[in-house]
């Protein structure tokens, strides 16, 4: 059984405008002299005001949204999460260095009443062949270790809470469930479907707990460039015929033919 | 002193459609818990919450600062991902294997016999889907026989080796085939990326036409691979 109805959100990079006056257009590719990092909020229920050395990166960042991207310069920077309280609810130093891209992952840990972690994961811009997309599921919920089952095939398999794995997938909807590790049940997640484009890295988090209702996805898409050459209409492999003639050879010898 | 902006973020995605639709197909599925097959993964990997409960660990700064956040890390069951760099048969020999493109409709095999090409647009060794190919001559005018001659050898149940990037992958030879070369792409899975993984290695042979140099089929042997690549 399913625990719970979960609900989809599908949050891109440009769902979320908040706080920031006088935002600066850029070019949406990474600069090699700076960081880009993403903001995924994935505490159920809480609404979080983020800063970064005490300056106001984002404000009311709602659950299961994804809010930047944001450019800092390279170096440790201090994080502070805060709730709608001005209480804190994580401060961490996140550490980057420059041309790096990664989400800012508030979460949960694997225990549901333990207090939340920010998890910082480095996003792999590699080109994907033609049609096909990267894709990223991310362990951050309240459940012990787990199998991602896609179109009935574990195809993620034991992910721990703070970890990751990642596929290249050709462009299709996948079926997909979280599951405990070597189990098929209980379903702690789905199933749901995930539509994924070609030329696109597509982060999934698993967030929320099943204990409080609150099993979600926040899949967070980054386009990326596609590499590699169309499919052929001829493959030539073969200009001397010394094959076919010591097939003849023999075949006049033995009566053999292949 | 930290610099900030925002920037905006190219939406060519049409995101309120995709929720739309993700919720839509998300009801209308019903949950079949304990209906899908197995995995070789999670059996042999399987860890239990009270061995591991979450990745990584957190450090304390210096001085009482605030710790480090947490890395995220790649679970230990990454599959293993490669171009392929080498390619074995049977018997043992083996031949070097080099990415190639499809050139105005034609894949540019490497000239020389003794040497493979992997089609850029396909899968990699070790992906979940879709086909890896990769293409050799069987002959040529000027250097004779080909390393790829041997794949009219091969037969179901042999086992080729493809590695690359330090990794290793094996596959079982599964179909051989000739196939006309006007229906080598339309009719054949051979340059397919959907469906299960396999490796599609493609030479040609058939009637050889004088007339025009060329032999007029190509020949098809698929593998299917036997576990994951390591």
């Amino acid at each position: 059984m399913s625990i719970g109805r979960p609900t989809v959100t599908i949050a891109c990079g440009s769902a979320l405008a908040v706080g920031l006056a006088g935002a600066v257009a850029a070019p949406a590719t990474a600069q090699d002299d700076e960081v880009t990092l993403y903001v995924v909020q994935g505490l159920p229920g809480e609404e979080v005001d983020v800063s970064v050395d005490g300056e106001t990166l984002a404000k009311d960042v709602q659950a299961a949204e994804v809010a930047g991207p944001f450019t800092v310069s390279p170096g440790e920077r201090t994080w502070t999460f805060t709730d709608g309280d001005d209480e804190v609810l994580v401060e961490n130093t996140v550490s980057a260095s420059a041309g790096d891209s990664s989400d800012v992952v508030l979460h949960l840990p694997a225990d549901a009443g333990g207090d939340p972690v920010l998890t910082v994961y480095q996003n792999d811009l590699s080109a994907v062949p033609e049609g096909k997309a990267s894709v990223t599921v991310a362990h951050t919920a309240a459940v012990p270790p787990a199998d991602i089952v896609v179109d009935d095939e574990v195809l993620f398999a034991n992910v721990a809470n703070g970890e990751s794995l990642s596929l290249v997938v050709p462009a299709d909807t996948y079926t997909v469930q979280i599951v405990p590790t070597g189990e098929r049940e209980p379903v702690l997640l789905g199933p749901l479907d995930l539509p994924v484009e070609g030329g696109s890295l597509n982060r999934v988090f698993a967030v929320g707990a099943p204990e409080a209702d609150s099993m979600n996805v926040v899949t967070h898409v980054i386009d990326v460039d596609e590499e590699g050459s169309e499919k052929p209409e001829v493959v030539n492999t073969g200009t001397g015929g010394q094959v076919a003639a010591l097939t003849r050879l023999v075949q006049a010898f033995t009566g053999w033919w292949r | 002193m930290v610099a900030l902006s925002r920037r905006p973020v190219g939406s060519r995605r049409p995101a309120a459609t995709v929720l739309a639709a993700a919720v839509a197909l998300s009801a209308a599925c019903g949950a079949e818990p304990g209906a899908a097959t197995d995995t070789e993964d999670s059996a042999d990997e399987s860890r239990s919450s009270a061995e591991r409960g979450d990745a990584g660990s957190r450090t304390t700064a210096p001085r009482g600062g605030p710790d480090d956040a947490r890395r995220g890390t790649n679970a230990p069951s990454q599959r293993v991902r490669f171009r392929p760099e080498e390619l074995s048969l049977p018997g043992g020999s083996t031949a070097p294997v080099s990415p190639v493109s499809t050139a105005r409709g034609e894949l540019v095999v490497p000239e020389d016999v003794d040497r493979l090409g992997w089609w850029d647009g396909g899968a990699y060794a070790g992906d979940p889907f879709g086909s890896t190919v990769v293409a050799g001559h069987i002959d040529s005018a000027e250097q004779g026989m080909g390393y790829f001659g041997q794949l009219l050898d091969l037969e179901v149940g042999d086992e080729v080796t493809v590695r690359g990037d330090g990794a290793t992958l094996t596959y079982r030879v599964s179909e051989t085939a000739l196939i006309n070369k006007d229906a080598l792409v339309s009719d054949s899975a051979a340059f397919d990326q959907t469906g299960e993984h396999r490796l599609a290695l493609i030479t040609c042979w058939g009637r050889w036409r004088p007339e025009v140099s060329s032999y007029e089929s190509n020949y098809v042997v698929t593998g299917t691979p036997v576990g994951l690549a390591r």
